[in-house]
């Protein structure tokens, strides 16, 4: 019973430390007079008003969008079907694929940019100064959520075993793939999908030093307008982590999901 | 030519030969079991058959065709495994029906086949369910259904009963052979359970480091198992050298090693006089440790330096003997068979 309480205290401790500031960002940010109150005197949502109206947030909402939608159709693509063919028939190549996507945990992201900007300024393709350049980039920075997650699924799945089957049952191994293994794996790539979302969407080297003003993306964004007022910016902050909180919470729910997936995989073997 | 043939099937891995020249014939409507121990080769061939696995050298007819060649699913056999592989995406009817749709069945002729289907192994209230929503003993049928519902050449189940309970297990050995017979299906079984082999084959083939060490009807092989491999894996014979029987019966056995049924001896007080009234070879030992096994009980004795063990029906009429006692056991010399 005393080991309770303690436990209940130290969480309620944690809880408080970590979101107090939240809190107090919050009411900040909806705070119209604030000055020696504990609480704000009146409340008004102008800032948020402000953000969400501006055209310019909007844009850059959608650019973000954009760039993070067609990196991650890229990399579901093509992770999923060389992580499938390599997890299937390749088996040696596994360890070559390990260490290719080990490779943005090796490079920090300001060498990456420099590194970039210099290849693609000049030479056979000049990708300096367009969204493809930071495409690429943050295509490299999600490969290793994109494969780890993909090959767990696969794992999870018994995915060799299942292909298997199907063959023997006349599918080709293209329609063994479309109709056996694909719907056994959306939960997997999904999950994967919003884990580089995340991560891109709060990724601020990379984007601020390959495009930077020429396609001002929501992290740029943001960055400039945090000097401008002190609500603003505390709008700002809980939008962002509104999102990032949606977005995990959507995790949590296809991680439960691919958790029965995995139990149901136990009970089956 | 039989309806399956399998000639000098060969097989490496890296340094590791796991099919040696291994040929067998199969007739129409047989179902044989392969039985070895883990890593004989019994997978690798059955896998070999479905095309799962190439060959490096060998021939597969089935049906006069010679399949050796050709991928798994233009070969027309069935195959149920060990973790049953049900789609975990499907119901048990659309598992059931995967086969036939991949095949281009008109819809209707698949939804009658596999609601027949469905009916034979009695799941037909679990047409809609999902794989994970059954137990092992029912998704199991819907993997046998699933094989089953295509027509196939022949059927290859690897180990597929494994994985269940003792009573699950063997009253799907009873429902798989009853489906067997009434389909008049050729049916080749994995497993290394050489009780399991006894209970559901036509004929036994059985496999050791990458070669077929015995073949026959199961009542034939358990009789006379001709190789000490066999007489070790198929049923616990006691295997003696002709010296040991020669020390333990002071009879004189022609040189070689020799195969015991441990239920074809008998065990005597060792005051009694039927050494007496009954012909035969006689030994001297003592209980070391009885174990009951269900319907038997297994005695192991000791003779001078030498082990054996000596099984008796375990009926309430006879009581256990105790441990430490001094015995007498009876013989027959017919019962020992020399091995090869």
């Amino acid at each position: 019973m005393k080991k309770k309480w303690v436990h209940i205290i130290i969480i309620s401790v944690v809880f408080l430390y970590l979101f107090l500031p939240l809190a107090a960002t919050f009411l900040y940010s909806i705070a119209k007079e604030w000055h020696n109150t504990i609480l704000p005197v009146s409340y008004t949502f102008s800032a948020y008003e402000n953000l969400y109206t501006d055209p310019r947030f909007l844009q850059a909402v959608g650019r973000t969008l954009l760039i993070s939608g067609i990196t991650l159709v890229l990399s579901v693509v093509t992770m999923a079907t060389a992580t499938f063919v390599v997890f299937m028939y390749l088996p040696k190549m596994e360890r070559v694929l390990q260490a290719l996507v080990m490779i943005p945990f090796a490079v920090p992201g300001v060498v990456a940019a420099v590194g970039l900007i210099k290849v693609y300024s000049s030479g056979p393709i000049i990708l300096s100064g367009t969204i493809w350049i930071l495409i690429g980039a943050y295509y490299v920075l999600v490969l290793p959520y994109m494969y780890q997650g993909i090959r767990n699924n696969l794992r999870t799945i018994d995915a060799k075993r299942l292909m298997e089957a199907a063959e023997v049952l006349g599918a080709s191994k293209i329609k063994g793939f479309a109709f056996v293994i694909m719907p056994n794996m959306v939960t997997g790539i999904l999950l994967s999908a919003l884990l580089s979302f995340s991560i891109l969407i709060g990724e601020f080297v990379l984007a601020n030093f390959l495009i930077g003003g020429y396609y001002e993306t929501i992290q740029v964004y943001l960055m400039r307008r945090l000097n401008e007022n002190g609500h603003l910016a505390s709008s700002i902050v809980i939008t962002y982590f509104l999102t990032v909180a949606a977005i995990s919470w959507m995790m949590l729910r296809l991680g439960r999901r691919f958790g029965k997936t995995e139990e149901i995989k136990e009970k089956i073997s | 030519m039989s309806y399956v043939q399998i000639d000098q099937a060969f097989k490496q891995y890296a340094d590791s030969t796991v099919l040696k020249q291994v040929s067998l014939q199969i007739e129409k409507g047989e179902l044989v079991t392969l039985l070895g121990p883990s890593g004989c080769g019994k997978s690798t061939l059955l896998r070999s058959i479905a095309g799962l696995e190439k060959l490096d050298g060998g021939t597969i007819n089935v049906n006069g065709n010679d399949i050796s060649h050709l991928p798994p699913q233009f070969r027309n056999v069935g195959m149920v495994f060990q973790s049953y592989a049900l789609f975990p995406n499907m119901t048990v009817f659309d598992n059931i029906a995967f086969g036939l749709k991949m095949r281009k069945w008109p819809r209707k002729e698949i939804t009658d086949k596999v609601k027949h289907i469905i009916e034979l192994i009695h799941m037909s209230d679990k047409a809609s369910s999902y794989p994970h929503q059954l137990s092992g003993g029912q998704q199991q049928r819907v993997a046998l259904a699933r094989a089953l519902v295509t027509e196939p050449d022949i059927l290859l189940l690897d180990e597929p009963l494994s994985a269940l309970d003792a009573k699950i297990r063997k009253s799907l050995q009873i429902e798989l052979r009853n489906i067997q017979r009434e389909l008049k299906m050729t049916m080749i079984f994995v497993t290394h359970d050489q009780e399991e082999a006894m209970t559901i084959s036509d004929r036994i083939f059985i496999m050791n480091g990458g070669e077929i060490v015995r073949q026959g009807k199961p009542e034939d092989i358990y009789a006379s198992p001709k190789n000490e491999f066999v007489a070790r894996f198929i049923g616990s014979y006691n295997v003696f050298t002709s010296q040991e029987l020669n020390c333990m019966t002071g009879h004189s056995f022609k040189s070689g090693n020799y195969a015991i049924r441990p239920e074809v001896m008998e065990l005597h007080p060792h005051d009694s006089l039927s050494e007496q009234q009954k012909s035969g070879m006689w030994i001297s030992g003592i209980i070391r440790n009885m174990t009951i096994r269900g319907n038997v009980r297994r005695y192991t004795i000791q003779a001078q330096d030498i082990t054996l063990w000596v099984d008796e029906l375990n009926v309430p009429q006879k009581s256990a003997l105790d441990e430490g006692l001094f015995i007498k056991v009876w013989l027959s010399e017919d019962e020992c068979n020399l091995l090869e």
